[in-house]
């Protein structure tokens, strides 16, 4: 595999550690490789506080590590302007968090539609593509609620739509099912995988459960700072 | 429409909502301070005005004096006073105190010595003939003669005289004679009747009698004390005083030009100040509501902690986080400004209505009216106080937003993410 062509994101000696309560210094990331690679899904576990979420923010730049590097697109994310950094983020990245993070002043429409709007002025096409993504997670007829009408799962399901809107290279999703039941926990982690890989979008998902994981194409544990495939 | 101006206005007015609670209270604030400012400041405004145009009427525009004027003197100087471009009209008078009495009732009154003919062209004598609200008492400047007299109300009231009676006047000219051991023989002037002009001082310190009396009894054959001037529209009388003042000192003439503006400096500046403390007082208003606006958008960069790590992730700059925030105080200022401005024209055409609605209440109204010798509440609308309060308002409103939008625009992404 070309890995320049190939890659979406790399993180190369990524080290990050934390103050702790009690003054100590504790090391979250040691040193930690990851490449992902174009249109593949990858899981993330680990036992709590081994530092996944961490991470995510560390190579969505939302947290800069303490050392190391972080590429996106084969771009060098630390030498970019902070006007380019946001831009490219938006571009790039897509997130799906736990909590869902909907804007409640806004409908579901608009909460799809957002994540353009932070980027470029929009248009009926934009719109469209809105309304498409919702009737492939199965929200066509919810258009027009607010957040706080909808279900965990259904909230759940219009993150998914938004984070697809910009069509970006990887899709981070830590812990996206964590707040469902099982049942719909199912359901939406079915509908990930399936979008990502029809709108062309890497995934990296961050969970605790096995059963998920093992859908990825790829598993990799995280230990000690480090990531270990999983095979 | 650039996102962050569309958050912040989706912030206040959410989809599905006429309006949040929060920025409805924010709103009401701002809307409420700048109505009672602006009602305030156009009141006072209107009584400012009301009190120079009676000061106006009672004093004319300038007056020219110069101890005694001689007559030849006075012509030439009222006909070099008409023939200027700012003069609308200009009239000789002679003023003086005398004694008046009426049985053994003394009192020191001003008596003004006119020209009947010109002096309506200078001040509103007639009108506060027709002010006169008993029938029996009016009179008009017709029934001014050489022996007849016109007192104010309150003057005539204290010397207890009616139309028709007769009072004995004293003047200082009379002292003299005493000196020289002549016989001291009042002039007996007959009241034709009353004016009122609404001020106390005047309508209880002035009789009116004609020039030429009035230079019988101060001695002054033909001369006169002054020329009072009445200014075209729009000309500025101090300019007008100073410009005359210059010509006369250049002729070497021992004359001294007043303008009504300089003669009252003092009450003025009191009028002119009150209106400043006011404004002082009233903007804290406007402060308490700037106050609650950035408690309610502090409040609201807590509660959308997560939100802003939300906008981070989705691609937003710190500037535009804060742009968020800063915009809704704008927003808010701005609706609260044009509230304020409709609230305030709106009370403000129904100010008389209300006013005596509520005068009616505890049965005040023509006690109201009477202490101050208007018909109603008076206003002048000035643009300059409208611009004014609004620059003020959302300064403050803006600067109330900056503190929240930093805050905002500070926070962390990962952290803002994670919090609670």
């Amino acid at each position: 595999m070309n890995d320049t062509v190939n890659t979406v994101l790399q993180a190369k000696g990524v080290e990050k550690s934390f103050q702790g309560p009690d003054g100590l210094t504790i090391d979250v990331l040691r040193s930690a490789d990851l490449k992902v690679h174009s249109g593949e899904s990858l899981s993330i576990r680990g036992e709590s506080g081994s530092g996944k979420s961490t991470f995510l923010n560390v190579i969505s730049w939302l947290d800069q590590p303490d050392k190391g590097l972080v590429f996106w697109d084969g771009l060098e994310v630390p030498a970019l302007s902070r006007q380019e950094l946001a831009r490219r983020r938006s571009e790039v990245l897509g997130f799906v968090f736990q909590s869902y993070y909907l804007m409640p002043e806004l409908n579901v429409l608009e909460n799809v539609v957002m994540a353009s709007r932070m980027i470029r002025m929009i248009g009926r096409a934009e719109w469209n593509r809105a309304e498409q993504l919702l009737e492939k997670v199965g929200l066509q007829e919810r258009l027009k609620q607010l957040p706080s009408k909808l279900s965990g799962g259904e909230r759940q399901r219009v993150a998914i739509a938004r984070a697809l809107m910009n069509r970006p290279s990887v899709i981070l999703a830590d812990e996206p099912t964590g707040n469902l039941d099982e049942e719909t926990a199912s359901l939406v982690m079915e509908l990930l995988l399936n979008l990502s890989r029809k709108e062309e979008a890497s995934l990296v998902l961050v969970t605790h459960n096995p059963t998920f994981a093992a859908r990825t194409d790829r598993q990799v544990m995280l230990s000690g700072g480090k990531f270990e495939e999983v095979s | 429409m650039p996102w962050p101006l569309y958050l912040a206005l989706k912030q206040l007015f959410p989809t599905g909502r006429f309006f949040s609670f929060y920025s409805a209270i924010s709103i009401v604030g701002v809307m409420l301070g700048v109505m009672v400012l602006l009602i305030v400041q156009t009141v006072m405004n209107g009584f400012g005005d009301k009190i120079r145009e009676n000061i106006v009427a009672r004093d004319a525009d300038i007056r020219v004096m110069g101890g005694i004027i001689k007559r030849d003197e006075w012509k030439e100087l009222l006909t070099e006073l008409e023939a200027r471009e700012e003069v609308l009209a200009a009239t000789p008078y002679a003023e003086g105190v005398v004694m008046m009495k009426n049985g053994q009732v003394p009192f020191m009154p001003y008596l003004r010595g006119i020209d009947p003919e010109r002096e309506g062209m200078v001040l509103p004598l007639e009108k506060f003939l027709k002010n006169v609200e008993v029938e029996e008492l009016k009179c008009t400047l017709d029934d001014l003669d050489d022996e007849t007299i016109i007192l104010g109300v309150d003057l005539a009231r204290n010397l207890q005289v009616l139309p028709g009676d007769v009072v004995e006047v004293f003047t200082p000219l009379m002292l003299e004679k005493a000196k020289q051991d002549e016989i001291l023989l009042p002039r007996e002037m007959k009241v034709a009747g009353v004016f009122r002009s609404g001020w106390y001082e005047v309508d209880s310190l002035y009789g009116v009698v004609t020039l030429r009396v009035m230079q019988e009894l101060y001695g002054l054959d033909r001369g006169i004390h002054g020329i009072s001037i009445k200014l075209l529209d729009g000309e500025d009388a101090d300019a007008v005083s100073r410009s005359l003042q210059e010509d006369y000192d250049s002729k070497g003439l021992p004359l001294r030009t007043l303008s009504w503006l300089k003669k009252n400096e003092s009450f003025l500046f009191f009028l002119s100040m009150e209106k400043w403390v006011m404004f002082f007082i009233m903007i804290f208003i406007i402060l308490v509501a700037s106050f609650s606006i950035a408690v309610t958008l502090s409040v609201s960069v807590l509660r959308k902690t997560r939100e802003i790590g939300l906008l981070a992730a989705l691609g937003a700059r710190r500037g535009q986080i804060a742009q968020t925030f800063c915009l809704q105080s704008i927003a808010i200022g701005t609706l609260g400004v044009t509230l304020g401005i409709a609230g305030a024209l709106l009370a403000l055409q129904y100010r008389n209505a209300v006013v005596t609605f509520l005068l009616g209440i505890f049965n005040a109204q023509d006690a109201f009216y009477q202490l101050y010798g208007f018909e109603g509440i008076p206003a002048s609308y000035s643009m300059r106080d409208f611009v004014l309060v609004s620059f003020f308002t959302l300064l403050l409103t803006t600067v109330a937003g900056l503190l929240p939008a930093i805050r905002a625009a500070r926070l962390k992404p990962a952290e803002a993410l994670r919090s609670e």
